[in-house]
Parts: C-alpha cells; sequence; structure tokens
C-alpha cells in the first residue's frame, strides 16, 4: 500500500508548483509585470525561472544534506525551538494573508465575469469550505487533487492556446527589449517574489515521499517558467504593454477572446474559468495545507479560515486587493522566499563542514 | 458453548435435542453397528445418496465391525464411511455447526468424539447466464447462490497450486460461509492482510449476501461511490485475482466481492478485452465521457441558460429562449422535474417482470413526455437534456457506480441553479475532492489517474483507452511490486 503514509510523489509537488504559479499567471502577474518589465517582461520571466531553480536547487540540496528533516526543523535547528516557532508563525501567516488576498482576487474574478449580482463573501464562502472539505484527504490527497487538476484544467487551456498563434498581432510586443522606461530591476522581484511562490515550494518539498528528486523540482520551475513566458507574450502582442497593464486580468480576457476555429460555443471562458478556479483553489488550499504543517489542531483550522476570510474583506476594492498583494508578496517574498532559506541553506553547509 | 462431547450417547443425543429444541427438521437416526450409534443432520439439506450408501449402508453391512468408544470411531473413520470428507470433532459446539452447514455428525456410545462427514446437499439452481454484465463475445457463465460452484468456476480458470483460499465464517447467528481467494506471490500482502482485518472487525447477525459486506468493510461509508467492486462473472474474478485483487466469495450470494477497487475498474467490462482494442478504447473512452455528461449536463444547461447565455452560439441561445417561451416554470424547476420523474421512471420499472416494465417505460418516456411539453409543462430541450443524460448515466458498466453519478448530478444542479457558472465548477471541484481524498484498501480512488507514478505510468495503458494485450505487459499496482510483470518471456517468481 502506497497511499495513507502523509507524503506525495515528486510528480505531485512538480504540478502543485505549477498550478500555483499559474494562479498567479492568470490573475495578477502579467498586470504587474507588464508596469515594470514592459514588452521584456516574457525575457525577465525566463531568467527569472533559470534564476529560482538554481536557487532552489542550492537550498534544497544543501538541507537534504544536513539531514535535519524537513524546513520546520531547520529554521528551529538554527534560531532555537521559540525564535523558530515565532519565524515559522510570521511565515505561515504571510502565506496565509497570501491566500486570503488570492481569494479576494478570484472572487473579483467571478463578480467581474459569471455572478454580477453575488455578493462575494458567498462566493469566498464557499471556497473556504471546499478548501477545509479538501483538508480531509490530508496532503495526499492534496496531492492527488492537484495531478486532476492538472489534466481537467490545463490540456482545455493548451488546445484553447494553439489558435493564439494565428490570431494575434505581433507587431504589438515591439520593441521587444524596452529598458527606456521599464525598472527591469524591479520587474525581476516582482517576477521573483510573487510569482514562483519560493516558499511554497521548500514546505511542499518536506512532504515528498522516500524518491526525493531535485532535478524533477528544477525541471517543473522551468517548465512554469516557460508556460508563463508564452502566456504573458501572448498577452502583450493582444493588448500592447500599456493596455495590458491597465487591465484588471489581460489573461483571462486574452484568453476568452482568442478565435476558435468552428468551436461549438460561442466563448470559451467556461474552460478558461475552470482554470482560474481550480489554479486559485489550490493556491488558496496551500496556505491552509502550509499552516497545519505549523499546527494540525481542529481549532487552528478555524483560525486560518478566519484569517483568509478576514483578508479577503480587508481591502476595499480590487485594486487595493492588488496592492495589497503586491507589497506582502515582495516585502515577504523577499524575507521568507529569498532570505531565510539562504540563511538556512548556508547555515546547514556551515554546520556540515564543522561536523565532517 | 465449547463443551465437550462425553462419552455416554445418550447424554450426547439428549444435550443435541436440547440445543435443537423445536428445531422440527433436525434427524436423529439411531441404529446398531456394532455399537449403538447415531446419525444427526438437518432434513433436506443434504445429500440423501451419500448418506444411504456412503454412511449407513457401509456401517450397517459391515458384520466384523465390533467394539465401542473412540477406536471404534476411528476404525469408521479409516475403514467404512466413504464420504470424501471426514473429521474428527470433540465439542457441541462443532457438531452444532456442521450439523447447520448440511454435514452428518455420526455419534457412536461410548466415544468423546464424532465423525463430521461432509454430505452437503443444498437445494441449487445450476450454472446461470449473466444478467448484469452481459458480454458479446466473451464466456456466458455466471456465479450462482453456492459457494461451492462459485469456488469451483473460479478454479476452472486458474489451473494453478498458488491460488489460495482462506475459509471464514460471518454473522453471529447465520454463520455464512466465505471464501477469501487471491494468488499467492502476485497479492500484495498488506492489503491481504487490510482486507482479512476488515472481514473479521465484522460483527453483525446475519450476512444475507454480498452486499451486505461490501457495505460492511468498505472504509468510506458516508462516499456514494463504491470503493469495492463486485461480479457475477468468473473470468473477471480470474483476470482479476491474476492482476493481484483479492475476491471474496459469499455463500448464498451470486456476486463475488472484488477488491480493492478503484474508479477505473468500475469503466471496464469483460468484453474491453475480448474484442479489438481500437473499439473497446473508443468505447472506454465514451464511458468516461458519458460519466461526465451525466454528472454535467444538467447543472450546465442551467449555468449557460439562465446566467450566461452568451457563451451559447446565438442561434442555439436564441432556440433555447423561443422553445422556453410559454414555459411556466424556471429552468432549474423544470429540469429538477425531469430529473425525479426520471428516477422515478427507473425505480418503477426496475423490479418489475420485463412485459410491465416496458409497458411503464413507453407510458413514461413517450406518452407523458410528449404531453408534457405539448401541453407546454416542459420544454422540448429539457426532454432532450434528461434523456441525454439518462443514457449518460446508464453507460458505465456498473450499476454501483451509477448511483454515485446519480446523487452527485443533483448537487451540481442545486449549486448551479443558485450560482451558475461559478456553481457549476464549484460541484466539478467537490466531485473531484471527494474523489481525490477516497482509497480503496489503500488504493487511491483516482489511480491511475494521480500517483501513477508508483507503478511507471504503466497502468494508464488500461485506463482512459486500452492498449493493445501485448503493450500490458505489467500488473496493476495491486500486485506485489517484485512481481508485477505479467509479459515478458522470463520465468515467473
Amino acid at each position: 500500500m502506497f497511499s495513507s503514509n502523509n507524503k506525495i510523489s515528486v510528480r505531485q509537488i512538480q504540478v502543485l508548483i505549477f498550478i500555483s504559479g499559474f494562479a498567479s499567471c492568470f490573475t495578477v502577474l502579467p498586470r504587474f509585470l507588464a508596469n515594470t518589465g514592459g514588452n521584456s517582461g516574457f525575457i525577465i520571466i525566463a531568467l527569472t525561472s533559470i534564476i529560482v531553480s538554481l536557487f532552489v536547487a542550492f537550498c534544497l540540496n544543501a538541507f537534504e544534506k544536513s539531514k535535519k528533516g524537513n524546513f520546520k526543523n531547520i529554521v528551529e535547528s538554527l534560531f532555537g525551538k521559540y525564535f523558530g516557532n515565532i519565524i515559522y508563525f510570521l511565515m505561515t501567516i504571510k502565506i496565509l494573508v497570501s491566500g486570503g488576498l488570492m481569494l479576494r482576487i478570484l472572487c473579483e474574478v467571478i463578480r467581474e465575469t459569471t455572478l454580477f449580482k453575488t455578493h462575494i463573501s458567498l462566493t469566498g464562502g464557499i471556497i473556504i469550505i471546499l478548501c477545509l472539505y479538501s483538508l480531509k484527504g490530508g496532503i495526499e490527497g492534496f496531492g492527488r487533487l492537484g495531478e486532476i487538476i492538472f489534466i481537467t484544467a490545463f490540456i482545455p487551456i493548451l488546445i484553447i492556446f494553439a489558435p493564439a498563434v494565428t490570431d494575434t498581432d505581433y507587431t504589438n510586443i515591439l520593441p521587444i527589449i524596452d529598458i527606456k522606461n521599464q525598472n527591469i530591476v524591479q520587474g525581476f522581484i516582482v517576477s521573483l517574489c510573487i510569482f514562483f511562490g519560493i516558499e511554497n515550494i521548500f514546505m511542499e518539498y518536506s512532504f515528498v515521499n522516500k524518491i526525493k528528486n531535485v532535478r524533477s523540482i528544477v525541471i517543473s520551475i522551468l517548465f512554469l517558467g516557460i508556460c508563463t513566458s508564452v502566456v504573458y507574450f501572448f498577452t502583450i502582442t493582444r493588448f500592447g504593454a500599456e493596455t495590458a497593464s491597465s487591465k484588471l486580468f489581460p489573461v483571462i480576457i486574452m484568453l476568452d477572446t482568442v478565435e476558435i476555429p468552428g468551436a461549438f460555443i460561442e466563448r470559451q471562458f467556461i474552460f478558461v474559468i475552470w482554470a482560474v478556479i481550480a489554479s486559485a483553489f489550490v493556491f488558496i488550499n496551500s496556505s491552509f495545507i502550509f499552516g497545519i504543517t505549523f499546527n494540525k489542531n481542529k481549532f487552528f483550522k478555524i483560525i486560518y479560515s478566519i484569517i483568509i476570510f478576514t483578508f479577503c474583506f480587508i481591502p476595499s476594492n480590487i485594486t487595493k486587493t492588488l496592492e495589497w498583494f503586491y507589497s506582502v508578496n515582495i516585502f515577504g517574498g523577499i524575507v521568507f522566499g529569498v532570505l531565510l532559506p539562504f540563511i538556512l541553506a548556508i547555515y546547514c553547509i556551515i554546520d556540515r563542514r564543522k561536523k565532517h | 458453548m465449547d463443551k465437550k462431547l462425553s462419552n455416554s450417547l445418550k447424554y450426547n443425543i439428549d444435550y443435541i435435542k436440547y440445543i435443537f429444541s423445536d428445531c422440527g427438521d433436525i434427524v436423529y437416526r439411531d441404529f446398531f453397528a456394532g455399537c449403538n450409534m447415531c446419525l444427526v443432520y438437518v432434513d433436506n439439506i443434504i445429500n440423501n445418496v451419500a448418506v444411504e450408501e456412503s454412511i449407513l449402508t457401509n456401517l450397517m453391512n459391515r458384520s466384523d465391525m465390533r467394539g465401542e468408544g473412540d477406536s471404534f470411531i476411528e476404525k469408521s473413520l479409516l475403514e467404512v464411511v466413504s464420504v470424501k470428507d471426514v473429521t474428527k470433532i470433540y465439542t457441541f459446539d462443532d457438531i452444532v455447526t456442521a450439523v447447520l452447514s448440511g454435514d452428518t455428525v455420526i455419534l457412536c456410545d461410548g466415544a468423546n468424539s464424532a465423525i463430521q462427514a461432509s454430505t452437503k446437499g443444498f437445494p441449487t439452481r445450476g450454472v446461470g447466464t449473466v444478467q448484469t454484465e452481459i458480454s458479446v463475445l466473451g464466456p456466458k457463465d455466471a456465479f450462482n447462490e453456492a459457494m461451492a460452484i462459485n469456488i469451483v468456476l473460479i478454479r476452472r480458470r486458474i489451473k494453478d497450486s498458488r491460488l489460495k483460499l482462506k475459509r471464514m465464517k460471518v454473522g453471529r447467528k447465520t454463520k455464512t460461509d466465505m471464501a477469501l481467494m487471491y494468488m499467492e506471490g502476485i497479492v500484495n500482502k498488506e492489503i491481504l492482510k487490510s482486507i482479512e482485518k476488515s472481514i473479521e472487525n465484522v460483527d453483525i447477525d446475519g450476512v444475507y449476501d454480498s452486499g451486505y459486506m461490501e457495505q460492511l468493510i468498505e472504509k468510506n461509508y458516508k462516499s456514494p461511490f463504491p470503493q469495492i467492486q463486485i461480479t457475477e462473472r468468473p473470468d473477471k474474478t480470474a483476470s482479476s485475482l491474476l492482476s493481484g485483487r483479492v475476491a471474496l466469495v459469499v455463500d448464498n450470494s451470486p456476486y463475488v466481492i472484488l477488491l480493492p477497487a478503484p474508479l477505473n475498474e468500475f469503466f471496464q467490462s469483460a468484453d474491453d478485452y475480448y474484442e479489438r482494442w481500437e473499439i473497446m478504447s473508443f468505447i472506454r473512452f465514451m464511458r468516461y465521457i458519458g460519466a461526465f455528461i451525466a454528472v454535467s449536463l444538467p447543472g450546465l444547461f442551467i449555468a449557460l441558460a439562465v446566467y450566461n447565455p452568451s457563451m451559447l452560439p446565438v442561434s442555439l441561445a436564441l432556440k433555447i429562449a423561443g422553445s422556453r417561451q410559454n414555459v411556466p416554470f424556471p429552468t432549474a424547476a423544470e429540469i429538477l422535474v425531469m430529473e425525479i420523474a426520471f428516477e422515478l421512471l427507473v425505480e418503477a420499472g426496475v423490479r418489475l417482470p420485463s412485459p410491465v416494465s416496458s409497458t411503464i417505460g413507453i407510458a413514461g418516456g413517450i406518452i407523458i413526455g410528449q404531453a408534457a411539453v405539448e401541453a407546454g409543462i416542459v420544454s422540448p430541450v429539457i426532454i432532450i437534456v434528461s434523456a441525454l443524460t439518462a443514457i449518460c448515466t446508464y453507460i458505465v458498466p456498473n450499476t454501483s457506480f451509477t448511483a454515485g453519478i446519480r446523487i452527485f448530478k443533483y448537487i451540481v444542479i442545486f449549486l448551479s441553479s443558485f450560482f451558475g457558472l461559478f456553481g457549476f465548477w464549484a460541484g466539478i471541484l467537490i466531485l473531484i475532492i471527494h474523489l481525490s481524498s477516497m482509497e480503496s484498501f489503500g488504493i487511491p480512488y483516482l489511480y491511475p489517474f494521480c500517483s501513477s507514478s508508483e507503478n511507471d505510468y504503466s497502468d494508464l495503458k488500461d485506463s482512459i483507452f486500452r492498449l493493445p494485450l501485448f503493450m500490458l505487459k505489467k500488473r496493476p499496482v495491486y500486485a506485489k511490486r517484485d512481481n508485477r510483470v505479467r509479459q515478458s518471456g522470463k520465468e515467473e517468481k
């Protein structure tokens, strides 16, 4: 029997990294990146994915060789149990807040596209209930869910995407290397902190079963980078960088308006919204799963729901939500996604050398 | 009641009579054959010829048999009683179980033991034809209510000494015989142990059919989807055993339980392997599509027609709107009424003799359907949606699984009615979450669509599509890890 062991396979973590990344890609990334990276955004994403994959490989290899156990154990080993717990708790809060803001973004997408009159508290409540329901399957159920969502949501999107190659105006992307007015460095930071969810990768890797494989993680990050780069490229070719940065959800609009020759349905929005709901759901549910690694208690599950639900409603509108999402992820991403893992990796290397 | 037999025949008979007081069908046949003896059996469930010729005649014709006590029992056992299966028993508990199982107990004066002679002769019907899993090309024989016959039908197909059988009894009062069958060396011991434990944990007064066991041993009792497969086909059982699954044969039931049973197993039929792979792959694919349509079509129709008609081609949206012009009910109510009417029609027709059920089908399907449209109560599009849903519901070759589809269909309808396209996808998400969190004896329910890396993705070759038989080289993930090669030309372990 290979289930009921509270572990996931490397393939499952690859899929989860891909889907969580795509949740950002569908909703927030093109807008944020168009403001900073402009036409060159797709190159920035591709380059960032290479940097992220190298960084993740370096850290994961260091963690694995130190044999200190999972991410939480390493944090506790360096900072002591008390401070380690505080740092891990802050990291959990960052991820839960991100989840709450993503929930708000999803609710806004739904309100903009399908349920014009329904209050977002209802849609948000339903998503939270679904997340709580999915917790009964544990991390294993979540891994399996990711695989099924990958098959059902992303294969239709690929089919939709194919006609976009012909149905687009490539002159919009010119000039490709446009660094005059854009802040390329900021573009890198946006791409690095908001898009790849590096801290999630470290957390999820703690659950991988006995056949660990850092190379697979690197491949999935690169694959995600390539896919997102392509999506960004077609979004910009369709709208141009300026229009894309002013639209709320440019990728969704781009996918929805691609002409599919001979299609039965007038708009392929039905598949697009499934991909958006499913990927955002995986993103939000990751927050819960991460929270559970901090404390499995039933009481904490309720606390996590309240945090996510609260942060879903604190911002007064979608613009504020996106601003919050930007700030939380830039700050949190640098601290918990880059600095903390780097310090931990260096600590693991020094500690190992000392022992030898 | 683990009381031992005494040396006195009279005492033993009196005590058995006390246990079976007011049981008029228990026969006590006293006779003398070298010493005072008595046969105890239940009338009509024994094989009369065996009792008369192999026990009574043999004992009474042996003039050289003299004496009493255990030595006499021993001699009878070895030289006289010519029944194929005899054992020595020592307690009243064993006597009661033996008698009620259709065996004959031979008691002898002066002996504190008895002989249990296998003389089972239950009235059974012969090997019938398959009723619920009909195949066009495959074998037609089906299991029946006699466990012994069912075991024979399986053994006939697997002539291998590694086909093992463990007998057990379940039910405090019914003491229903069961046989747990598996292939030694192929079965995964952990799965086998888990199944055995589940069966041992059953504590109930009576088990009358495999359906009882199905519900008593499955882990996720809240799910409408079955986690245990039942079949009436011996060929399917044999092939499952060779795939590393475990079969539980339940006495008095014409269905054998197969474990574990992930979702993919419910979409397979015996014909899938008897006909060419191209057409069967296509049919298998259609079953999956059909199952999805059965769950989603009514809900999707509500979402698109009521909340997002702009997603439909203009001409189709206008046609739907036109057909609904004079209908007084909302779309969701129309769909619900038609779906419930269909459920009633199925329930009314399923247990009736075929001439009556076909009449009900005609009356319900054609007369009421057509009349409802003409009266303007229901729109014709709704009839098409309901009919298509009904056809797709029963395209899955397993009736237990269709129950899950039927229930989830209403969840999707309900959510779509209130939340449109978001509700529709939320319903589908609930279904996927539910199925992802389920397991069947340690195997993920959605295997091989998830976790298939566990068996190097080879199980995907026999999932949505059925690839050519020569390509199905490996056994499924249920089989023991080091014995999963089915075709390689190498000697099997």
